[in-house]
């Protein structure tokens, strides 16, 4: 709640240190190796969490989403909201907005989403190698 | 106390191990001689240096890894790992196209079960030798036959090692039924490579698969497991392969069905998903990046996806990998 007000604020996010992301065919995959859950995003989704990375505020992300051909409404609103929620952002202390990139091309806008992994990969495993549960000895 | 140094080539790595004393030299031993599979590359080397320590280590707090029986911190100097009965394991220095490890073992505890936690340090060597060299290790079984390459995914006990020793059986080659290696190519195609030819299976195994013997005689491989180690060229000759290019992902479940087997699509979500939960992803941004990125384009390069259900009792039946494979 604590960060999505702060974007609400319009105070700058960045995405967390510890997130890590690789592109898919479509879209991105981000990884929170604190909590080991992964986040499939789809390509509208990714281009606006790329705006993070460097920190950003909610009117970056909407002025950026605009630009890119989306619709006036509360969707971009939401998926930061929901990213907040799942605290892949934190405050970006000494950032300060790098302005709004060229926007999207190459493929439609399409509202974007983010959906968390059911489970996420354990956090306490066999080995270096096996990233099983461990059995009771 | 040995004088001489001894050597292991374990896939792309070769292991040298600094004189040390008997008992850790047994020990490491037992561990690295089963890998018997050959390779051509410029090995990657990792130097060994196992000492007995007069107590305990301080212990790791698991920030890069945390495991059952060992925790690994990233520390300036380099990975630091404990595991439970003190000994510990420090990469002490990295070199262009080599690292060397620094392992003390608790001098009252060498001649206890704890000796076996050397294990886990060595293992934490070997990954770290093998994701230098380029590779990335799964935890996972493999097998080709016709220009096709099946990844079988499970957790342990899923049933990876029956479905392999099966597809052997009908005629498959296998790359190993628990470790390998993955990468992608200088050609930008994904390539797996065998670290073992071996097979461990479960004593009741012999109720489908005969040939195997009985697996009770021999002794366990692990005291977590009733499993035995069975070596593929021993029961089925010539069923290895060395190197594959991946064209399947399969995840493989056990459930007691009425049916011997079911078979669905997995789609392109569930085989990241399934792939990558077969990798064990420290808490490091540069690894984990780099065990994303290579699963990714492996799946972008076309790979198919398969969800199986192993049956109860199911290798009763020729009709179960018949099904399999004409799902492919």
């Amino acid at each position: 709640m604590h960060l999505s007000q702060a974007l609400n604020r319009g105070e700058m996010l960045s995405l967390r240190a510890d997130v890590v992301a690789t592109v898919l065919d479509e879209g991105a995959v981000l990884l929170d190796l604190e909590t080991k859950y992964f986040f499939a995003l789809n390509a509208s989704g990714w281009a606006l969490v790329q705006l993070f990375e460097s920190g950003a505020s909610m009117d970056d992300a909407r002025a950026y989403a605009t630009a890119s051909g989306a619709p006036s409404d509360d969707s971009v609103d939401q998926f930061l909201t929901r990213l907040c929620e799942y605290a892949l952002f934190e405050p970006a202390i000494g950032h300060c907005s790098g302005g709004v990139p060229d926007p999207l091309t190459g493929s439609a806008w399409l509202a974007p989403t983010v959906e968390r992994q059911a489970e996420p990969l354990q956090t306490v495993i066999v080995s270096a190698f096996d990233p099983s549960i461990p059995l009771a000895e | 106390m040995s004088l001489a140094k001894t050597t292991f080539a374990v896939g792309p790595v070769h292991v040298t191990l600094e004189p040390m004393l008997p008992a850790f030299e047994r020990r490491i031993d037992e561990q690295l001689r089963i890998f018997r599979t050959s390779w051509d590359e410029s090995p990657y080397e990792v130097q060994l240096n196992v000492q007995p320590i007069a107590a305990p280590a301080a212990d790791a707090r698991g920030t890069y890894l945390t495991c059952s029986r060992m925790n690994v911190d990233a520390t300036a100097r380099g990975l630091y790992a404990t595991t439970l009965c003190g000994a510990s394991a420090q990469l002490s220095e990295r070199w262009e196209g080599g690292e060397s490890w620094s392992i003390g073992f608790p001098a009252e505890q060498i001649d206890t079960p704890a000796i076996d936690q050397l294990e886990d340090l060595i293992g934490l060597a070997l990954v770290s030798g093998w994701r230098a060299a380029g590779w990335t290790p799964v935890h996972g079984a493999a097998v080709t036959r016709d220009g096709k390459c099946l990844l079988l995914c499970a957790m342990s006990g899923g049933g990876k090692s029956t479905l392999t020793a099966a597809l052997v059986r009908d005629g498959w080659q296998t790359l190993g039924d628990d470790k390998l290696l993955l990468r992608l190519g200088a050609d930008g195609e994904p390539e797996v490579a065998a670290l073992l030819h071996s097979f461990n299976l479960h004593p009741k195994t012999r109720e489908w698969f005969p040939e195997v013997g009985d697996l009770e005689l021999q002794p366990r491989y692990s005291a977590w497991t009733p499993k035995r180690k069975v070596y593929a060229d021993d029961v089925w000759p010539g069923r290895t392969a060395q190197r594959a290019r991946p064209t399947h992902i399969v995840r493989v479940r056990r459930d007691p069905l009425p049916v011997p087997i079911a078979i669905a699509p997995l789609g392109y979500d569930e085989m990241f998903r399934t792939l990558i939960g077969q990798i064990a992803i420290p808490n490091e941004r540069t690894v984990a990046i780099a065990v994303m990125r290579t699963v990714a384009q492996v799946l972008l390069s076309g790979l198919r996806g398969l969800d199986v259900v192993i049956g109860e009792d199911c290798y009763r039946d020729p009709v179960t990998l018949k099904a399999l494979t004409a799902a492919l």
